[in-house]
């Protein structure tokens, strides 16, 4: 079991490296260079190219791409270009607002989905299982961004519950942080539910119907130690996996929900820098979420290995 | 208290819903066991054993339901039980065993803890308790080092391993009632030898009655008190194990009996007398006796009537006794009953399969890599490499007109070589020479125009034939790759095809589903005979096919070869199918050849010892024969061994000599009449071995 | 000894066939109804409407649902029936090219992968990992800022983002297929790698794969419609699903009808397609049990 854990670390550090070198050579296409975005109108001829030397931006691709490598292990992200600062402490801080709401909502899309899966698969075809479909149908079927405008004007425009933007600190409030945390959270959570839970619906009626379930009662095993006993741990096997492939889309969700919600986040973050075509805080801001991605990956093999006795234990014969 | 059987089937009929309507799975049912008696239930695919089984126990699919029927355990009926004292019921006085043990077996738990638990739910272990009893149930059946084994996951056993933890499941609580479905078909000869053999010591000291359903009428002469014969949902005879193979009453039960190949005798001319026709499908079922299509012995009323049980038989014919001592009818051999010498001694061989060997290499581990001293700079690294041999230098001559049968249990690499000599497979050393030209000397383009003169037919005819092709362009494919250049062939080619394996003309237009299994394996030989080949290899043919059906299938095949002159590598784990139809027969073990000799030689002493091992592992189907044969019996087969040193059968050999055996290669005893034996042992202390 | 009989022959006709499967499937009927009502609608659009989509009417801005304006007009006074009508189109095309772009990307390689093996099946296997785990909107993001945005440029970066997904889906499909006797046999024929591959395994795979595509397509629909809401999809004036909200939420609180209506055909037409999609799952799964076996 050693060697396959070595084997899959190596495998996703070896991803996390071409990501690099992606990313890399993406930025690299953008039309203009880093140069160009820091004179911005004022530029000549000459000062261009005296910037450009002195960025090293003429050096060859290899050598610049080296030099961004040798950066980021030694934990220099780069100089932001808009803003001009150093891009590690700007990442940080934005990943700190961002990291409850996608922790908040994995934690929420684990808990709730397999629990409405597994509770939909145990009373198939019973009303319970036809609400929970049904819900997990429409939140697959709507996106989140339209979720999200829906959820404002009912909570927060309707009903005035909660606020619909902003963030606070919770050092100075508290309450108001959570207040902005939940519907951001709940957003991103609500297409994640509905996937998981169908996943989890499936593959627990799969295993219900498998011979080694059936056998298990033809032995007269209560229903309940059937199910959670024998069941539970086999059908969960395909949501771990799936679950951390999910953590790649709520990346992905994060940016459009801190848009809609206008939430100062990683994901806004992005957004921006994108758009303003700031090369060094997008290569920086791609690669720490691939990271973190990688991380996701690396867990959900760990407990892949956990729940299955087939890859811990090899032959005994 | 009133003594009633430990269970009682009465007129059970169950149903399921199918695509268009109810359909019968089950029609009126009955039988009854009593305490410490072994009642086989014996059908083929499409009888409804299983779902009588399943029925019982209460655990049917959801489309299907008990229409009506009484299902009574000591006299109580279980249809009458909630469903929560039927759980109760359940693995405590009615127990269960499955076919397939790996999958019957809850892969993330521990298999004395699946054991344990059963003890703590119906009988209220505590878990230490518990436990030690699993322990003890686990050494009841034969598990060697149980305490071991009890903390073992299923995956980490091997298939009799886990057959035998299901079989101690079943036992734990002391069951009024235990029903086995076929609980050795997925396991190997040798294997489900010594599972047998623990059913038969199983019936002496348990006091239940056992249901034991099974297809295979030499474990019912081997293990049954009474037997019940069931055919598309119907039971059509009940007797005494004696009543059903010396005296059988129904057609089909003298059909089966004379149908199947049998290992102490062969019948004249290679031909088994055979059952025509298949078996109806569940929605589609002749009117009156069901089995009265296939019938030889049919009368007019035959197909007006249904036939219901004529007491006190229990027999469903209306002619049962007009036909009694009548047998059924033989086939008619070719050679009009001469019966051939088969020695071996025939024409000189067509193919030659000259000391093939294949590796198939292994994932290494890290461990694998060292350092050395040698090379440029004094050190080296380098790897063992690890491989498995699963062939290991065989040599095989295949006659003109005659069949080789390789037999060998699973994994001994009978169909990697027969891959092999049809270039599927590519060998990694030997040759391969064919009518004087070695093959693998051969560029590619030249071994593609010569493939038309070697062909395969596979095993399984579901996956032989492209499900989305009709059966006109399966066939035609073959003729124009070689015969037709690209163009596409005529009509009457097809058809002369179909004829020729006897099929009508008009499934040209059909698709596979549209096939019953025999005919789909009739395509596959005809696909294959397509190009006219001079040579076919035959990987287990009948194995995936129904009883009743693979007789006249394996007579298609005979004939087909004596008009041809084909010689065949017919593969096999039949022992008895080789018996009937082959000329000369290897026996493999782990990629080496046992023995080779004439058919007629190879199962009379001197034997192999593994030979030997087999044929006594094999139950004929004779009650008498089988109950009081001395069987061999072999520890379970470990991991393959890696050096290519000594016997590969020297670890389980009963007659094992010491170092010699697993250090040094057996050499080639010769005895006469081209029959050779690898083995330590000279020919005189193995003739003196006695079957 | 000839077998009459022994086969029966399913009398009715395949097509006859095909109807009882969908008479029996509630899902498949519904969703196929709206999913053929969805596209009649994107086709006959342009003449459906009443008011050409950019049309300002000043004076009527901002007015609810009315006889006159069915579903209201926005801040410019256009009619959002219109542009809702124009922009289903627009979105439901680009949601097809997406999917046709994922399919003739993802089945090739997927093929390719699956029947080559080996080192070609390890060495594309682990480019598509690693293509995937790029969050997809993340990835559309960047391909579409390193081109200039447009709808058809995000049909054709949500396409390469799922094609990765397609290609895994036909790999696993082609290796089952490959160990099939039949590819043996054709092999045993000494047919060209060419044959096996489109006249043996390529029919074998259309069922699976159009499963999953239908079951696909709405990641691509919902995906396409974000990349729009980011602003990075159709340009105004131009319109879509995901512009018209992302253009409505300044006027959430005060006309929600901008931004429902559209919401509401998006929904409807992936409800429908999800719908479609797991009926026609359902109804090809081959693992449900339609005869018992004894």
């Amino acid at each position: 079991m050693i060697g396959y854990l070595a084997r899959r670390l190596l495998y996703v550090v070896f991803t996390l490296w071409l990501v690099t070198v992606i990313v890399f050579l993406v930025t690299h296409l953008l039309p203009g260079n880093v140069a160009v975005m820091i004179l911005g109108q004022y530029q000549n001829v000459e000062q261009l190219r005296a910037l450009e030397a002195t960025l090293g931006l003429n050096d060859p691709l290899p050598v610049q791409y080296w030099r961004w490598l040798r950066g980021i292990l030694h934990g220099d992200l780069g100089t932001s270009v808009v803003m001009d600062r150093p891009v590690a402490p700007i990442l940080w801080e934005r990943i700190e607002r961002s990291a409850p709401v996608a922790v908040g909502a994995l934690l929420v899309t684990a808990l709730a989905g397999i629990v409405l899966g597994t509770v939909a698969a145990v009373h198939e075809n019973r009303p319970v299982d036809h609400v929970v479909s049904i819900a997990s149908f429409l939140g697959i079927s709507v996106p989140e961004f339209f979720w999200g405008i829906v959820l404002i004007l009912v909570v927060s425009g309707y009903f005035e519950l909660l606020p619909s933007s902003g963030y606070v600190s919770p050092t100075k409030d508290l309450f108001g942080w959570l207040a902005r945390l939940v519907l951001p959270v709940i957003t991103l959570a609500l297409t994640l539910v509905a996937h998981t839970s169908r996943l989890t619906r499936s593959s627990m009626l799969d295993v219900l119907r498998s011979q080694y379930v059936r056998a298990a009662r033809a032995r007269g095993l209560p229903e309940r130690s059937v199910v959670y006993r024998h069941a539970l741990r086999n059908a969960l096997l395909p949501t771990v996996t799936v679950l951390a492939g999910n953590f790649g889309w709520l990346m992905g969700g994060l940016v459009v929900v801190e848009t809609v919600f206008a939430f100062p986040g990683l994901g806004g973050l992005l957004v921006f820098a994108i758009q303003q075509r700031d090369i060094p805080l997008v290569e920086a801001a791609i690669v720490v979420i691939a990271g973190f991605y990688a991380l996701a990956n690396v867990a959900a093999d760990v407990t892949y290995t956990y729940l299955d006795p087939r890859i811990r234990y090899s032959d005994m014969r | 208290m009133a003594d009633h059987p430990a269970l009682a089937v009465e007129q059970l009929t169950v149903t399921y819903a199918g695509e268009g309507g109810r359909v019968l799975a089950v029609d009126d049912v009955s039988f009854a066991i009593q305490r410490g008696e072994v009642l086989g239930l014996v059908g083929e695919s499409g009888s409804g054993k299983s779902t009588v089984a399943s029925a019982i126990i209460g655990l049917l699919a959801a489309n299907a339901t008990v229409q009506s029927g009484r299902l009574l355990i000591d006299g109580q009926d279980l249809r009458a039980l909630s469903p929560e004292a039927l759980r109760r019921l359940r693995g405590d006085r009615l127990a269960m065993v499955f076919q397939d043990p790996l999958s019957s077996l809850t892969p993330s738990i521990r298999v004395g803890e699946q054991i344990a638990e059963v003890l703590r739910v119906h009988r209220g272990l505590s878990t230490a308790a518990a436990e030690r009893r699993a322990v003890d149930l686990l050494a009841s059946v034969e598990v060697p080092d149980p305490p071991l084994r009890a903390r073992a996951y299923p995956h980490q056993l091997s298939g009799g391993m886990q057959q035998r933890v299901l079989i101690a499941m079943a036992l734990a609580c002391e069951p009024d009632v235990l029903i086995m479905d076929e609980p050795t078909t997925a396991l190997d000869v040798t294997t489900e030898a010594t599972i047998l053999d623990l059913v038969a010591d199983l019936k002496r000291r348990v006091r239940a009655g056992i249901l034991y359903i099974t297809h295979d009428m030499g474990v019912v002469a081997r293990l049954c008190d009474r037997v019940a014969v069931l055919y598309a949902g119907q039971l059509l005879e009940e007797g005494s194990v004696e009543e059903i193979f010396d005296r059988p009453r129904h057609p089909y039960t003298k059909g089966m009996l004379a149908a199947i190949p049998r290992l102490d005798r062969a019948h004249p001319g290679k031909r088994l007398p055979a059952i025509p026709g298949g078996i109806p499908r569940a929605g589609d079922l002749p009117a009156g006796c069901v089995f009265g299509p296939r019938c030889p012995f049919a009368a007019g009323g035959c197909a007006e009537r249904r036939q219901p049980p004529r007491e006190p038989w229990a027999v469903r014919c209306e002619r049962a006794e007009e036909l009694t001592g009548m047998s059924w009818p033989d086939a008619v051999p070719d050679n009009g009953g001469a019966v051939t010498d088969r020695l071996g001694s025939g024409p000189a061989p067509l193919v030659r399969a000259e000391a093939l060997v294949k590796e198939f290499p292994q994932r290494g581990r890290w461990t694998d890599w060292r350092i050395d001293r040698g090379g440029p700079l004094g050190i080296r690294v380098a790897r063992t490499r690890r491989a498995v041999r699963a062939v290991d230098g065989v040599s095989l001559d295949l006659r003109p007109g005659e069949t080789l049968g390789l037999v060998g249990e699973s994994g001994c690499g009978k169909t990697t070589l027969g891959r092999m000599i049809v270039r599927l497979i590519e060998p990694t050393a030997g040759d391969v020479i064919f009518g004087g030209t070695s093959l693998i000397a051969l560029g590619r383009r030249a071994l593609r125009r010569r493939r038309r003169e070697f062909q395969i037919v596979f095993q399984n005819p579901d996956s032989s034939l492209n499900p989305r092709r009709r059966i006109g362009e399966i066939l035609a494919r073959p003729l124009i790759v070689f015969d037709r250049a690209g163009r596409k062939p005529l009509p009457a080619a097809i058809g002369a095809l179909l004829r020729m394996v006897q099929l009508p003309e008009e499934y040209a237009g059909r698709y596979p589903h549209e096939l019953s299994g025999g005919e789909k394996q009739r395509v596959a030989i005809a696909r294959a005979l397509a190009t006219q080949p001079r040579v076919v290899v035959l990987d287990e043919p009948v194995t995936a096919l129904d009883v009743s059906v693979r007789a006249s299938v394996l007579n298609l095949l005979m004939a087909l070869q004596a008009e041809r002159g084909l010689p065949y590598l017919l593969i096999a784990h039949d022992l008895a199918v080789v018996r009937q139809v082959a000329d000369t027969v290897a026996v493999m073990y782990r990629g080496r050849l046992c023995e080779v000799g004439p058919t007629d030689a190879v199962f009379v002493p001197p034997f192999h010892p593994y030979t030997r091992a087999l044929l006594s592992a094999i139950p004929i189907p004779e009650p008498a024969t089988a109950r009081h044969t001395a069987r061999i019996r072999l520890a379970e087969m470990g991991a393959a061994a890696t050096s290519g040193r000594g016997c590969s059968f020297s670890p389980r050999c009963p007659a094992r000599i010491g170092a010699l055996c697993d250090e040094v290669t057996p050499p080639q005893r010769i005895l006469d009449r081209g029959h050779t034996i690898a083995c330590h042992h000279d020919v005189v202390t193995l003739g003196g071995q006695a079957r | 000894m000839s077998e009459a009989g022994a086969g029966p022959r399913l009398a009715r006709g395949r097509a006859v066939r095909g109807w009882a499967v969908v008479r029996g499937r509630p899902a498949l009927a519904v969703g196929g109804a709206i999913v053929i009502a969805m596209a009649m609608l994107a086709v006959l659009a342009p003449w459906l409407v009443r008011y050409p989509p950019t049309e300002f009417h000043v004076v009527d801005r901002l007015t609810p649902p009315s006889v006159l304006y069915w579903f209201g007009t926005d801040e410019f006074g256009r009619d959002v029936y219109s542009r809702v009508m124009i922009g289903t189109r627009l979105s439901m095309i680009i949601g097809c090219l997406a999917m046709a772009v994922c399919m003739a990307v993802g089945t090739p390689l997927g093929l390719l992968a699956g029947y080559v093996g080996g080192r070609t099946d390890e060495v594309l296997m682990r480019g598509l990992d690693i293509l995937m785990s790029f969050p997809s909107i993340i990835f559309g993001m960047l391909i579409l800022t390193v081109t200039s945005p447009g709808p058809f440029k995000t049909a054709l970066a949500v396409g390469i983002v799922y094609a990765p997904m397609i290609a895994r889906i036909a790999r696993s499909v082609t290796l089952s297929i490959k160990e099939e006797d039949y590819v043996a046999a054709a092999r045993s024929r000494g047919e060209s790698h060419f044959y096996i591959l489109f006249g043996e395994i390529l029919p074998n795979t259309w069922a699976p794969l159009t499963v999953e595509a239908s079951l696909r397509v709405t990641f691509a629909i919902l995906a396409a419609a974000a990349l729009s809401f980011l602003g990075l999809g159709a340009q105004p004036p131009e319109t879509d699903w995901g512009l018209t909200i992302a253009e409505a939420r300044k006027f959430m609180t005060v006309a929600p009808w901008i931004a429902l209506f559209p919401g509401a055909a998006m929904c409807l037409t992936v409800v429908g397609l999800n719908l479609f999609g797991d009926g026609l799952r359902d109804a090809l799964d081959p693992r449900v049990a339609r005869r018992s076996r004894g």
